[in-house]
């Protein structure tokens, strides 16, 4: 016979009947937008040191991150190499996006199978930084086409 | 590595604020050197030495910026921008063979290295061409009015040579995009800028 489970969350607010916080239930979300339009120079390499960052915003301490938006406009368009930009912190340098090509306009597209543009990478769904959080984002493998742009909305609940 | 803040970085992160904008570092010795004088940038473009005459011909004692390869030739260069630091050796050392008065050209860029005068930590919001950079740091240092020679903004041909460089994206949802956003929110920044040619001369205005 099929057995049925509860998630620690239904456990926790409809059986065991916690006290509650608006991360738990009935918060409400809030947009932390960033954009970033790619600067002459920046680069992107094979090795960390090679690899330049850009801090998009700041999650502040004790927001549960709930979903990330993410789109931009081909930004390894015309470098001949397609290379990747990954979102994450200090902690994690992908822990919101994993590495993700970016070559067409509009991109990530879902044909391209790096699709991750409305869902958070497995790290950082529901991930609650204790202290404000610089979001960081990290070009791999080749350089970036300067005047391109990438931009988003980072999606949080503010906790107690 | 070089670590940049997105324009989207709160000014709570930063150090300093200053004409509109922010970074790190202690900067306070560059706000207003340039206070009540008038900056021509020179940049990379095929007008450049032309646009550099007429405008020297109309500013009295202005304040000379040469943004990247330009700074090797300029006759006079108070300041030296870019957003390419590691080339700021081999260009200075062309300058440097050349005779002429003894000077000291301040030099800038985004980019730690441990040459230059003044390394703009993390500006916030940082123009993404070396030209509007330099742009934006003769405004944080007090400038009253900023002429942009050679730094039309667009595809043209470079002075040294018929192709511009590349592979950059000016178009109006990148560059000059970026541009006019952030222009719109610095009316004031925006007024005290010209331009000699170019996309830069139809959006701030000529001389």
């Amino acid at each position: 016979m099929a057995t049925n489970r509860n998630s620690t969350q239904y456990a926790n607010i409809h059986v065991n009947k916690y006290v509650t916080d608006a991360r738990d239930l009935r918060g409400r979300a809030v947009p932390i937008p960033f954009i970033h339009t790619v600067v002459s120079g920046e680069t992107g390499g094979a090795s960390a040191g090679v690899q330049d960052t850009v801090n998009l915003c700041v999650i502040p301490a004790n927001c549960k991150v709930v979903a990330l938006d993410f789109v931009s406009n081909d930004v390894w368009a015309s470098a001949g190499v397609n290379g990747t930009l990954e979102i994450g912190d200090s902690g994690d340098t992908d822990r919101y996006m994993v590495a993700t090509e970016l070559y067409s306009a509009n991109s990530p597209i879902a044909t391209q199978g790096d699709l991750r543009a409305g869902q958070l990478a497995f790290a950082g769904q529901n991930y609650e930084p204790t202290s404000d959080t610089i979001v960081i984002g990290t070009y791999k493998v080749a350089n970036p086409v300067v005047g391109k742009i990438f931009k988003g909305v980072l999606w949080v609940i503010p906790g107690v | 590595m070089t670590v940049r803040n997105a324009a989207s970085m709160p000014v709570s992160s930063t150090d300093w604020t200053h004409r509109g904008f922010s970074g790190h570092q202690d900067m306070t010795d560059w706000f207003d050197v340039m206070a009540n004088r008038t900056a021509i940038v020179c940049g990379n473009g095929a007008g450049v030495w032309d646009e550099y005459s007429r405008a020297c011909s109309t500013v009295l004692n202005p304040v000379v910026v040469a943004v990247n390869d330009i700074g090797m030739y300029l006759p006079k260069v108070d300041h030296w921008v870019s957003l390419h630091a590691d080339a700021f050796p081999s260009w200075r050392s062309v300058r440097d063979m050349q005779e002429r008065a003894p000077e000291q050209a301040r030099l800038h860029s985004g980019t730690p290295r441990g040459f230059l005068d003044a390394w703009w930590d993390r500006l916030t919001p940082q123009f993404p061409l070396s030209g509007y950079f330099a742009m934006q740091l003769c405004w944080i240092m007090g400038a009253e009015r900023i002429i942009l020679c050679g730094c039309p903004g667009d595809a043209s041909p470079l002075w040294y040579g018929p192709r511009t460089r590349g592979p950059f994206d000016y178009g109006s949802n990148n560059l000059q995009g970026m541009v006019v956003q952030e222009m719109e929110k610095r009316p004031e920044f925006k007024r005290a800028v010209c331009s000699m040619s170019g996309w830069t001369q139809s959006y701030f205005g000529g001389l």
